[in-house]
């Protein structure tokens, strides 16, 4: 069982699926420190440049990327590739990022993110304005002195977007960012110390669209979900691509007409996928007239 | 209500746009190049954007009017369709928007004078035949109209052209700016109806049918003329006992010279559009239907349904509608 006070992180994770189902992104071991330990993450040992933390429990994984769009991009892919995280999983890139006007400190959700250099934007994540408000951000080559937009600048969302939107829906990337330098107190070198205490303000927030990113990745899991009846069949028999497809259809249809009953109860007779599909199709038409569709 | 709006920069000093930030003045205003980034980015998930919609204001420009699929039309020779908004507020789950658009945001293109410029060419191109439009083909045609104002000047528009009709098709009951001015006669307020049990089930965030006979009443009482669209037609056990039932109460309440029109079409969707509603529903009863795929790709119930709810139907809307204003849409 999770441990106290994460429960709302807990998750009902069938035999067939990943159990990481919410990955982090984060440039600064000082900006994931506050998250390792909220979330009681351990180092794993991926015998390369990588770190990565990761709690089976909650299904949290955080990889420290390095400063920098292309490293973030490869960080992503790397987290991806090391544990075979699935499409119903939510990516995070969080992190500290300049701003336009004060005050420090505050965390917005990126909501649009631009690179000047590609000439390209991302709109990612579902939005979550009751909890933090949206905001635009630039991913810039190196850190933003003059703030001429009113905009965020980080370096590293871009990268970031690019590679998590292959992996996951749009609505599943979410870019945070925490307020560290404004006009007024341009960037300087921040201490760890300071870095950490931006994240650990906002940790209540974070707590709260953790939630939420759990209902929805929950709602993604629950779509892609294969019922184990279905694999133990395809894994005991040959099915083309094709047939596949369509036995799964067809489940969906016959588990809808006889919620009470399990595919054992066909007793398919030589567990051919033909046969198969076959007596399911049947099985569903027969009776297609008499049933309640609402 | 709407949290944020992204704008194409060149449309935020039109009069629409300040309309639309008056509506919404707590919104989070965020410029944009052109709409087509944000609603056609790859791997989105309708479902999910569906929880909260962001509006898109844009500008459009072609295919301000097009002509209907066919078999849509009713009594006219040439028939049109205008689209100043795709996708809609409420929620239905055989809504064909889903399966068209990877996207759940709204758009509203807010340049108004450019589709009526365009209906006006084709009008005066078309001025031999008889002609109807119809709005509300990516959209719901009322449900937004607090905030975009376009049904009001659309009504202005079609006010001169007294020989062309115009349909507003809509589950909604926001009427306001209908009933506080005089109707015209050439304006058809078409209402999407199903019995109240299959509504109440499939038809989420849509009034309910009971608010919208009431709307459908108060807007005939006001002199409008009235269409009633059950389309598409829902296949459950007992669908006869639900629609002669709905039929019966509609016809009890709205006077049959108010009613322009009725017309019925059944559930039908490409193969390719079914494929991928019918993913994203992975739950809904409505998609356990065995469903059949004709020749032609599309998806339906199937012939021998499909002649039973036609022929049931008809019958029904017989006994108290001459077959003229009877419409079967197959489009
Ligand atoms: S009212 Fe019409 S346009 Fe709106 S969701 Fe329902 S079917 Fe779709």
């Amino acid at each position: 069982m999770p441990s106290e006070g994460l429960n709302f992180l807990s998750k009902d994770v069938s035999s067939n699926s990943c159990i990481y189902s919410t990955c982090w992104v984060i440039a600064l071991r000082a900006e994931a420190a506050p998250i390792i330990k909220f979330l009681k993450l351990k180092n794993v040992n991926t015998q390369s440049n990588f770190t990565i933390y990761a709690n089976e429990e909650l299904g949290h994984a955080l990889i420290i990327s390095g400063v920098g769009a292309i490293k973030s991009a490869a960080a992503t892919a790397f987290l991806k590739a090391y544990f075979n995280i699935k499409n119903h999983a939510a990516w995070i890139n969080l992190g500290i990022a300049g701003y336009y006007t004060e005050p420090l400190g505050n965390l917005y959700q990126a909501i649009k993110v631009f690179s000047p250099v590609h000439q390209r934007t991302f709109f990612p994540g579902f939005r979550f304005s009751k909890i933090i408000p949206g905001t635009s951000l630039l991913t810039v080559n190196k850190a933003e002195t003059n703030y001429n937009n009113p905009v965020l600048y980080d370096m590293e969302a871009f990268g970031f977007c690019e590679v998590a939107s292959a992996f996951s829906c749009n609505e599943l990337i979410f870019v945070f960012k925490i307020v560290s330098d404004t006009p007024k107190n341009p960037i300087k070198k921040l201490k760890s110390s300071i870095i950490e205490d931006l994240i650990n303000k906002n940790l209540r927030d974070l707590k709260e669209l953790l939630s939420e990113i759990n209902k929805l990745s929950d709602l993604e899991m629950e779509r892609f979900k294969i019922p184990d009846e279905v694999i133990e069949i395809e894994n005991s028999t040959h099915f083309s691509k094709t047939n596949s497809f369509k036995f799964r259809q067809l489940y969906k249809k016959w588990k809808f007409a006889n919620p009470r009953k399990t595919l054992k109860d066909l007793q398919f007779s030589k567990k051919k996928a033909k046969e198969i599909i076959s007596v399911l199709e049947n099985n569903i038409s027969s009776n297609k007239k008499n049933r309640d569709y609402l | 209500m709407i949290d944020t709006v992204y704008f194409e920069e060149e449309v935020l000093q039109h009069p629409t746009a300040t309309r639309v930030r008056k509506a919404l003045p707590k919104a989070n205003w965020v410029p944009i190049n052109r709409f087509q980034e944000l609603f056609n980015i790859r791997n989105q998930n309708f479902r999910i954007q569906k929880k909260n919609p962001a509006l898109i204001l844009a500008k459009k420009f072609e295919n301000f009017v097009l002509p209907v699929p066919s078999g849509f039309g009713m009594n006219s020779t040439k028939n049109f369709y205008f689209s100043h908004m795709y996708n809609c507020l409420y929620d239905c789950d055989y809504c064909f928007l889903q399966g068209l658009y990877s996207s759940a945001n709204y758009v509203l293109f807010v340049n108004y004078e450019d589709f009526f410029e365009h209906i006006s060419h084709t009008i005066e191109k078309n001025k031999n035949d008889s002609q109807m439009f119809f709005s509300g083909y990516d959209c719901d045609s009322l449900a937004f109209d607090k905030i975009s104002g376009f049904s009001d000047q659309l009504i202005q528009f079609f006010e001169k052209y007294q020989n062309v009709e115009v349909e507003l098709r809509t589950k909604s009951v926001v009427t306001k700016s209908l009933v506080k001015r005089p109707a015209i006669k050439n304006c058809i307020i078409a209402f999407s109806l199903s019995p109240n049990k299959i509504a109440e089930k499939l038809d989420n965030k849509a009034p309910s049918i009971r608010r919208r006979i009431k709307a459908m009443k108060d807007l005939a009482d006001y002199g409008w003329l009235i269409g009633l669209r059950f389309d598409p037609l829902i296949y459950t056990n007992d669908w006869k006992v639900q629609y002669s039932e709905l039929i019966c109460e509609i016809m009890g309440q709205i006077n049959v010279s108010s009613i322009h029109s009725v017309s019925y079409g059944l559930l039908r969707f490409p193969k390719k559009m079914y494929k991928k509603i019918s993913n994203l529903h992975n739950t809904t009863g409505l998609f356990a239907f065995p469903l059949d795929i004709n020749n032609n790709g599309v998806t339906s119930y199937g012939k021998e349904i499909e002649s039973e709810m036609y022929h049931f139907i008809q019958k029904e809307l017989q006994r108290y509608l001459p077959v003229k204003k009877i419409f079967h849409c197959t489009g």
